[in-house]
């Protein structure tokens, strides 16, 4: 072909499209040249097959990418697992040394205490001597049952008629118990102090005793049993002696009781406290 | 160079034009691939090639772009006809000559795009210069990349250039 024609054809080609162009800015809504619908029916499926294809690629990367954290979380999970089941079987073990241990020394635990519930009819916040009365029903209690609350000890009963009981409180001036610190097992005695807290005493200034310890009954004093809550240790001084000065918080609201339960718990036999004759 | 390469040319610079688009919103703005395609057609020095090359890439950005329809036919159009009207009276067979082509090239349909942005819109609209230049450098280095490629894996240009002057005479 000539050079002739191929500049002819492009001047054609170039005015053409100008012309399409001045033309397509009035009209707004134009719809282009027709080359341009041309090109546009031949490159839209192209077009809408690479979004396609772009799409499918961002949910691959995505999918892996999620596949791989549930793949790693997976293996973490297991590896916990794992640790969880040796720690219970080693649990297990000390659990099963344990009871052998004890039946070697021909222990025997006490038996667990009966509870009898018990309404509380009144409660003295005013006088020293801090008690409460409570309907027990019949049979009649035995004196010297210890009486528990929801949350701890609340005190024992120092007299019975008919179906009712007379319950000294833990804070009342007159009570006692014997009592441990839960942490390290040492005994003492908490005392109350005829308002809302208790005194423990007895503990050597060297013996380990922070705040908040949990202190328990030591099932040492004849009345109450082993194990059952008094309350926090809520202040450590020294006191200026040889023992301890601690405050005990009780662990039973006075306040809000409107139930407490009786611990059936086998009375000491006749005598055994006794002092034996010279 | 066969109708089936330059077809193909064509749809791969369609194609990740497209992707590159998909990808990242800007990409329009940066890389220019079928007007690479059509400066490396234009270079060839036919000017059937470098028209009818510039009319279907033009098209092609058109038919793909949100812009005004018909300027990217118009300027490529133009600027394929024009590279080759250039290449067959200046030897542009150099690495240099083709990253300059190349930058003019870019840097015209910039200016076209200006030109009808200013003439034919109300208010006018324009190229922003940070984003033309961007887009002329890379054209640059894409003619650059190619030149490389082909001086080392497609023989000597020299030759491959006279076998398509015998051929059109």
């Amino acid at each position: 072909m000539s050079s002739r024609f191929v500049h002819w054809a492009a001047a054609l080609l170039l005015v053409g499209q100008l012309a399409g162009l001045v033309l397509a800015i009035p009209a707004e809504r134009s719809r282009g040249s027709h080359f341009s619908r041309i090109a546009l029916y031949v490159v839209g499926p192209i077009a809408s097959l690479v979004s396609t294809l772009t799409w499918a690629g961002e949910d691959l990367v995505s999918t892996l990418a999620t596949k791989q954290r549930l793949s790693d979380e997976n293996a973490r999970l297991r590896q916990e697992l794992n640790a969880t089941k040796l720690r219970v079987l080693e649990l297990s073990g000390k659990a099963e040394a344990a009871d052998r241990l004890a039946a070697a020394a021909a222990y025997q635990a006490p038996e667990h205490a009966a509870l009898r519930a018990a309404d509380v009819v009144y409660i003295d916040h005013l006088s020293w001597l801090r008690s409460m009365v409570v309907h027990t029903g019949s049979p009649e209690v035995r004196v010297n049952t210890p009486v528990v609350g929801p949350n701890g000890l609340v005190g024992r009963v120092v007299d019975a008629v008919g179906g009712y009981a007379k319950v000294q409180l833990l804070t009342d001036r007159a009570a006692a118990v014997g009592v441990m610190i839960g942490r390290t097992r040492r005994q003492g005695v908490a005392r109350g102090l005829g308002d809302a807290e208790l005194e423990l005493s007895y503990l050597p200034v060297q013996a380990d005793v922070r705040i908040g310890d949990q202190v328990l009954t030591s099932g040492v004093d004849g009345i109450y049993p082993r194990g059952v809550a008094v309350g926090w240790v809520r202040a450590v001084g020294t006191g200026g002696g040889l023992f301890h000065a601690i405050e005990v918080s009780p662990a039973e609201d006075f306040g809000t009781l409107d139930v407490v339960y009786l611990l059936a718990t086998p009375a000491l036999p006749a005598g055994l406290l006794d002092e034996p004759a010279p | 160079m066969s109708a089936l390469r330059i077809v193909a040319a064509l749809l791969a610079a369609v194609l990740l034009q497209l992707l590159g688009t998909s990808l990242l919103p800007t990409f329009p703005l940066i890389f220019d691939l079928p007007l690479l395609v059509v400066v490396l057609l234009g270079l060839t020095a036919n000017p059937w090639l470098g028209l009818l090359g510039g009319l279907a890439a033009g098209l092609a950005s058109d038919a793909v772009s949100g812009g005004l329809l018909g300027l990217h036919g118009f300027s490529d159009t133009l600027i394929g006809y024009a590279i080759a009207l250039l290449a067959a009276r200046v030897m542009l067979r150099q690495t240099g000559a083709v990253v300059l082509v190349g930058s003019i090239a870019a840097a015209v349909k910039q200016a076209l795009f200006g030109l009808f942005g200013v003439a034919m819109y109300n208010p006018p609209v324009a190229p922003e210069p940070l984003w033309a230049l961007a887009n002329i450098s890379t054209t640059a280095l894409l003619c650059l990349l190619v030149q490389v490629i082909r001086q080392r894996f497609a023989g000597d240009p020299e030759q491959a250039t006279a076998r398509r002057r015998l051929r059109l005479e």
